[in-house]
Formats: C-alpha cells, sequence, structure tokens
C-alpha cells in the first residue's frame, strides 16, 4: 500500500462523490476523528459496522472502542460503514476498494477488521463489506494472519449463522477483551505465528470464540447433535463483563459527524444489564449482571462530551433508565449545569410504572417531544405471559400525568404473535390504546384547543436466543399478515393511528436469530444474489432471500416456526453468557402459567448471572 | 422576560472550506457552527424562542462540492472580545478543514453583493481540452446564453450572457482552468454548476465532475473591485 495508491483513492473519490447522496458520509474529516501518523502505528484496525454512516455513528459501542484503541500506543482504529447503493456502484466501477474513513487507505491491508453484530440482518452487509475491501468472505479463503476478521456485539451470542464468514467473535463486554487481542496479536505478528496458531492461541483468552475449532454434527432430523472442540479449544466459552463500570474506559470526546445520523447527541451509559425479566427481550439477559454507573462517573462523562462536542443533548441510555438506583441524584447533578449550557437531557428507556412525578417534573424542563410507552401486549394475562410486569392502571396514570404536562401525543408499542396469543389479547392492545385516547377528553385540564393523537406500533414477535422464549415458535409470516388484518379491524377510532413492521423482516430476523451453521451457505448465496442491507425496507429483498433456502435445500420454517423441545442442544448452547439454560426453561414453563417473576431487586430468582461477578453475587 | 433586552454586537467571521469540508452541504455546515460556537464558549447571543440556540447567518452559502477563500457567517457577542480571540477559539473548535481567518464588524450588508469569482476546473471524457476551450469560449460569444434556473417557484429561463465574465483560461491536458466572474446577490445569482450545465446541455458534451473554489466576493461599488466585507 504505497503513497501512489492512497493519493490515487482520493483523487479517484473526488471524480465520484458528488454523484453520490450526502457524500460527507464517505470522507472524514470530523470533529474529534483520529487521524496518526502511518510510520508511527504498527497496529491498524478497521473497526467496521455493517449499516450505513448515519445508523453506525449512532452508534455508542463503537465510539467507546473507537477511543479506546486509538488511546493505545502505536494502534490506530478507523471507521468503516457499508455504503449505499449509489457510492457501492460508483466504487466497484471506479475499482476503489473499501477504504478506512481517517486515512482513505484501503482496509484490506490493516492487521484486523472488526465487524460489531448489532442486527440478524445486517449478515449480508457483513459479506458484502469483505467483499468490497477485496476480501474473500469465507474465513477458510483467507489464508494469512492479516486482515484477521473478527466480531463482536449481541448478535455473537448465537454467531453460527455467520460462523464460516469470521475468524473469531468476541462474546460480551469489549473493553477489555479487545486490547488483549491485539496484544495477543502483535505477540504473534512477531513471533511469525501463522493465522491458525495464532487463533489457537486466541481460543484460550477469555470471552475468545474461534468456530473453526469446533465440530458440529446434525441429527438426522436437523437439529444439533454435539458441538466438539478441537485442539484444546474450550468446551464452553463463557462471555466478558465488566466488573467495575465506574473504572471503565470511557471516552472524554465522540466524533461529531457533519450529516445527521439517526441520533446527534452525546450518550452517557447509565446501566448495564435489567432487572426486569421480560421474557421476549434478549438485551434484558445477555447483558446480565445488572451494574450501574455512579452519579459522579455519569456527570463527569457528560461534561466531558458536552464540553469536546458542542451537543446540545445528552441522552441517559441503558436498558431501562428509570430502574437506575441514583436518577434523582444524578439528575440533579446535570441539571444543575445543563440549563446554563442550554443543553437538554433525554431519558429514552423509561419505564411507565415508576415514571414518577418528580421525574416528569425533571424531564419536563427539557424540551417536549412525543411520550412514547411500551406495554407490548394488550391484556393482563398476555403481559404477565411475556412477564412485563406493567398494568393498565399504570398505562393509565402515566398518561394522566402526562396529559396534564401538555403531552398530546402518545406512541405505545405492542409485539404481534407472542406465545399463547389469542384475538382477545389483539383487540386489548386496541382496548388500551381506545382507553388511552377516553382518558384524554374526560380530562378537565387537558390542553386547549387540542386533540389528541395514540399511534400503536406493532411488531412482530422474534424469538431470540438467551431468552425464555428461545424455545417457541414464531408466528409465520401468513399468521402476522392475519393478526395485522383483524387488528386493524377493531379500531374504529381516527384518534388512533397503527403503524406494522413488515412482517417477512420478523421472519427472516427470526430464522437468522436461532440457525445454525448450515445457514451460512444461505446467508452467502441471498448476498450472491443481490442481498444486501436487508434492514432497510428499500434494500429487502424476501423473495431473493426464499429463493437462497431454496437452492440450498434448507427449510426457513425449521429454524423459525418449530417449537423446541427443553431438551434439544441449541446450536448456542456452548456459549455461556452467565443466564442458564435451566432458568430459561423455567421461565418458559412459567410464561405457559400466565406466571410472572418478579423483577430482581424485588427478590433473586436464581438466573444465574451473578456468577459473572467477581464476588458470585449481584449488586442491585 | 428581562432576556429580550440583552444587547449584542454583530461580528462577521470570514473562513475557508477545503478537503473534506467541500462535501458538507449548507445545513451540515450551519449545525457544525453552531456546535463550534457552543464550544468555544463564546458570548454568543441565542435566539429567545421556545428552543433558544445560537444565532447565525451565512451571506452567500457555499453549494455542496464548492471548496471556498471567503465564506462569510455573521453571529451576534453579548459582550466585547478581541477580534483575534474570536478566530482563535473558533479554530480551535472548528474541524480542520474549515478555518477561519479573521473576524470583523460587519462593513456590507448582504444586498450589496454583486458578483463572486470562482476557479473552475473541468474536464471531459469525451473531449480533448483544446476542442472543450473552443466550445466554451463559442458559447460565451453568442449573443444569449439560454439557461434554466430553478427557483423556489420553479424553472424559469434566464440569459447568462449578462452575468459572466471570463476573467482568465488556460488548458492542459486534462482539461480546461479558468476564473469566472459570476454574478451573485439577491437579483441575479448564479454559480459555476448553472454555467456548466447549461453549456453541457448547449453542446451535448459530457463533463466530469467540476472542482470549484470560490475565491472572492464584491460588492457593486461602481468605482472599484471591492471585496464583501
Amino acid at each position: 500500500m504505497g503513497v501512489f495508491q492512497i493519493e490515487q483513492i482520493k483523487n479517484q473519490l473526488d471524480k465520484i462523490l458528488l454523484k453520490t447522496q450526502r457524500p460527507a458520509r464517505y470522507v472524514g474529516g470530523e470533529l474529534n476523528s483520529v487521524v496518526k501518523e502511518r510510520s508511527q502505528v504498527d497496529f491498524r484496525f478497521a473497526f467496521c459496522f455493517p449499516d450505513t454512516y448515519e445508523v453506525g455513528m449512532s452508534h455508542l459501542g463503537m465510539k467507546i472502542l473507537y477511543a479506546e484503541l486509538n488511546d493505545m500506543d502505536g494502534v490506530w482504529c478507523e471507521r468503516v460503514f457499508a455504503p449505499e447503493s449509489d457510492m457501492e456502484a460508483l466504487m466497484r466501477q471506479n475499482g476503489i476498494p473499501l477504504y478506512g474513513l481517517e486515512s482513505m487507505d484501503p482496509i484490506r491491508g490493516f492487521d484486523m477488521i472488526g465487524f460489531t453484530l448489532q442486527y440478524e440482518l445486517s449478515f449480508t452487509a457483513v459479506l458484502n463489506m469483505l467483499d468490497l475491501a477485496g476480501l474473500p468472505v469465507r474465513s477458510a479463503d483467507r489464508e494469512s494472519l492479516a486482515p484477521l476478521v473478527v466480531a463482536g456485539g449481541p448478535c455473537a451470542c448465537n454467531p453460527e449463522p455467520v460462523a464460516d464468514f469470521i475468524d473469531l467473535f468476541m462474546l460480551g463486554e469489549g473493553e477489555e477483551v479487545l486490547p488483549e487481542l491485539v496484544q495477543l496479536y502483535r505477540a504473534a505478528r512477531a513471533e511469525g505465528l501463522s493465522k491458525r496458531e495464532f487463533l489457537l492461541r486466541a481460543s484460550q483468552l477469555g470471552g475468545v470464540y474461534v468456530p473453526s475449532l469446533y465440530d458440529v454434527d446434525y441429527n438426522p432430523d436437523g437439529t444439533v447433535h454435539s458441538v466438539t472442540p478441537q485442539d484444546g479449544a474450550p468446551a464452553v466459552v463463557k462471555k466478558r463483563v465488566i466488573q467495575d463500570l465506574d473504572k471503565v474506559y470511557f471516552p472524554k470526546s465522540f466524533i461529531v459527524p457533519f450529516v445527521e445520523p439517526v441520533h446527534d447527541r452525546s450518550m452517557i451509559e447509565v446501566l448495564r444489564g435489567c432487572i426486569r425479566g421480560c421474557r421476549f427481550c434478549q438485551a434484558g439477559f445477555i447483558y446480565r449482571p445488572f451494574r450501574e454507573k455512579s452519579p459522579e462517573t455519569l456527570d463527569r462523562d457528560a461534561r466531558n462530551l458536552t464540553c469536546t462536542t458542542g451537543y446540545d443533548e445528552i441522552s441517559l441510555s441503558s436498558l431501562s433508565t428509570s430502574d437506575y438506583s441514583k436518577l434523582e441524584d444524578l439528575l440533579d447533578r446535570l441539571l444543575c449545569w445543563t440549563d446554563g449550557e442550554k443543553v437538554n437531557l433525554s431519558l429514552p428507556s423509561l419505564r411507565v410504572d415508576n415514571f414518577s412525578e418528580k421525574l416528569l417534573e425533571q424531564v419536563a424542563k427539557v424540551r417536549k417531544s412525543g411520550l412514547t410507552f411500551a406495554p407490548e401486549a394488550g391484556t393482563q394475562r398476555m403481559r404477565d405471559v411475556i412477564n412485563k410486569n406493567v398494568t393498565e392502571e399504570e398505562v393509565i396514570r402515566t398518561c394522566t400525568t402526562a396529559f396534564q404536562g401538555g403531552y398530546t401525543a402518545v406512541k405505545l408499542y405492542f409485539m404481534l404473535g407472542l406465545p399463547t396469543e389469542t384475538e382477545e389479547d389483539l383487540k386489548g392492545i386496541v382496548d388500551l390504546a381506545q382507553k388511552v385516547v377516553d382518558l384524554y377528553y374526560s380530562l378537565p385540564n387537558k390542553p386547549k384547543g387540542r386533540g389528541v393523537t395514540v399511534t400503536i406500533s406493532v411488531a412482530g414477535f422474534v424469538p431470540k436466543p438467551f431468552t425464555p422464549f428461545q424455545f417457541e415458535p414464531q408466528a409465520t409470516v401468513e399468521q402476522l399478515h392475519q393478526k395485522q388484518k383483524y387488528l386493524l379491524s377493531c379500531v374504529s377510532s381516527r384518534k388512533i393511528n397503527v403503524n406494522y413492521h413488515d412482517a417477512e423482516t420478523s421472519a427472516l430476523e427470526g430464522v437468522l436469530a436461532r440457525g445454525d451453521r448450515c445457514l451460512c451457505s444461505v446467508i452467502e448465496t441471498a448476498w450472491k444474489n443481490g442481498c444486501n442491507l436487508d434492514g432497510w425496507d428499500n434494500h429487502f429483498r424476501y423473495d431473493t432471500w426464499m429463493q437462497a433456502f431454496e437452492v440450498c435445500g434448507i427449510d426457513p420454517l425449521f429454524y423459525s416456526s418449530r417449537a423446541r423441545s427443553y431438551d434439544e442442544a441449541l446450536p448456542w448452547d456452548h456459549l455461556d453468557y452467565g443466564v442458564s439454560k435451566r432458568f430459561f426453561i423455567e421461565e418458559n414453563k412459567r410464561a405457559h402459567a400466565d406466571a410472572c417473576t418478579p423483577n430482581c431487586r424485588q427478590q433473586c430468582s436464581g438466573c444465574g448471572a451473578n456468577r459473572l461477578n467477581a464476588d458470585g453475587r449481584c449488586h442491585l | 422576560m428581562s432576556q429580550q433586552q440583552i444587547p449584542f454586537t454583530d461580528i462577521r467571521v470570514f473562513y475557508t472550506r477545503h478537503g473534506s469540508a467541500r462535501y458538507i452541504s449548507h445545513l451540515d455546515v450551519s449545525r457544525c457552527f453552531q456546535r463550534a460556537l457552543a464550544r468555544s464558549h463564546l458570548p454568543v447571543w441565542y435566539t429567545q424562542g421556545f428552543n433558544p440556540h445560537i444565532y447565525i447567518t451565512f451571506a452567500m452559502p457555499c453549494p455542496l462540492g464548492y471548496e471556498s477563500r471567503c465564506e462569510t457567517m455573521d453571529l451576534r457577542l453579548i459582550s466585547e472580545v478581541p477580534m483575534e480571540e474570536v478566530r482563535d477559539r473558533l479554530n480551535a473548535a472548528l474541524p480542520p478543514d474549515f478555518r477561519v481567518t479573521r473576524a470583523a464588524f460587519p462593513v456590507h450588508g448582504t444586498d450589496d453583493i454583486a458578483c463572486a469569482d470562482y476557479r473552475v476546473e473541468v474536464s471531459s471524457p469525451q473531449k480533448g481540452a483544446a476542442e472543450l476551450e473552443a466550445l466554451f469560449r463559442g458559447m460565451l460569444a453568442q449573443p444569449e446564453i439560454p439557461a434554466e434556473k430553478r427557483t423556489k417557484k420553479g424553472s424559469k429561463t434566464i440569459d447568462l450572457k449578462p452575468l459572466i465574465e471570463l476573467r482568465s483560461l488556460a488548458s492542459d491536458g486534462s482539461g480546461l482552468r479558468m476564473v469566472l466572474r459570476l454574478a451573485a446577490g439577491n437579483a441575479n445569482n448564479i454559480n459555476p454548476t448553472l454555467v456548466f450545465d447549461t453549456f453541457s446541455r448547449l453542446y451535448e458534451v459530457e463533463l466530469d465532475c467540476l472542482r470549484v473554489e470560490k475565491l472572492a466576493v464584491y460588492t457593486d461599488n461602481p468605482i472599484r473591485d471591492e471585496e464583501f466585507e
């Protein structure tokens, strides 16, 4: 990779960029992006986000690891996003390989290429980016140590559908294992190890899963028979967790994009894990144990970011920010300076059941946008099944407070196709929305002269690994369509809007989420036939996917809509995310008995995640 | 509200945009400066509405893709800061491809803007530089140069002839390099993209992406070339 080539990429880009939509996405140069001298670095890392710039630049995990790697001596981490199709076509026409935004160097010359797997429907984008980089998509076809292709993120909890493409996965939180991996690589390179020799060594690092070191055998019916480790690789790979969130690395600055990303603001991470145990929610289990940052640390993080970015909004992010035990303390600390700096706070993940008046008052000091709640299901029975411990009274009470505080628009999130769901549960969704509408008009002190809008947003339920519903069959596309139709027929008020997620998208997500290695060939075929960025409606090609399943002789419903018995070996059973399979089985049984499970603060249910803490205890 | 009485002073900031900054749309440039001002902690005036934001305004925003030596942004300060300090604090807060050259009290209003000079590099995948030059000079020599200009109200036909002045032109192996003086301001604002879109349409030549740099903005002073300040 000579200087000549670099200049070539820049010159070629100048010829094509003005033909693309929002070219600023492809040139770097943003505030706080890190540019180093090539001669001063010996380890080049391409942090690849397999989605568009706007999505990737909204992602907190990438910001953390980008800054952390760049704080390491001699390491240069750069960002790479999936180009939109106009840019991709021009890159392919002009022979421009995928490059890092900071240096404009082709990433195929880097030491390590890391993908974050946030969403099953970004798998084809991973293959497409490897191909755009000029690399073979299959791990076995990349013979040399460099570039090593690694991946992490929530979808790494069942990495089997992409096991043939990725050299190694990092399970769990990356702040400690990624720098360790970099050092291991440097040592291996100095010793002249082969790729396989390095992978053998890496497999001994906690949290590292090298799929090529595991043989998977299948039963005649297609289910997994056994997963056998080779060459001393651990039989079970345990995910990594950070013990003390007040000591973990957190960036002092974020890159401030020119082009507006989805979330254009500072973010502080209030807590990790979740005490709730909603049975459909993968994040609620795979990020356990529950750990909080102290208000002092968070206040410091928020001040640093405000100072270095100039953002006028700070998001308090977590799976459930109102479960933060010191929320009022934190808000008091923040509000004492954010007002003066004209900075707004946003709390995206509040729960209906503990949205106190004091909290609403504090939140009301910031900009008023719409109010969103996620009851997830329409009847109490259904909410008990999914363990979403929210009652109708709580929804009504919170909406009352909100309407009296001036809100006139409420958005309610629900899921369709939940286990044991009946028509009554679907009708319950509309009934709940109608009750919110009626509530608004019954209030004497509602905002004057303004109507109310209640939006119902319904997503198809996707059973995920590492949840109590990992055994459940998913509703088929046809069933989802029927349910949508029925739901719509129940709506009689024009104050209620209904939004759907595409049923086909949910169906494919369901297949990939609980897939095994047999899906690698399907993903490769679909990608070769033009599938890419499947999470986007304008890119999603369901028919092409279905053809790929057919060509590969694989029935997608085997993965999505088949009920699994409790003793079936699941493709991800050799990965340990803390919560035990025994607990998921117990929870599944309780779901079918319409029984709730108390949250972790009320009573420990023995999920097993406490084993991940050094002292074996949870700190709630 | 007492805040409404806060007195302020108008300041004009002169800056350049080069490198990756040329790919940034005006809306994004505006947001970028808002944030740079927030980071600079300069005592800027905020609008007094429900969502206060830093007041800034741009005299003649650059189209996407153009580099520039002479952009201006006006802002308001609520207490006195030396002009050098305004410049330095903004430069410390801006991404590297935007550089503030100076700050000063505004001399002219945006109504005074009459024309601007651009350096343009243009080439064609089909035609050599000599042929391109002959065609372009030919267009300029026409008695009228009809162009379709898109406005907010739709498209209208205007005559570019009185709005273009060719200041210099050189051709080399790959294409043409020229300096054009084009009408600017509220009445007849045109830019090199319009000139070359028209050229491409009239002579049916395909052109590569233009390379444009805005060099200077002038007022309508009839006595001499007076730069907009």
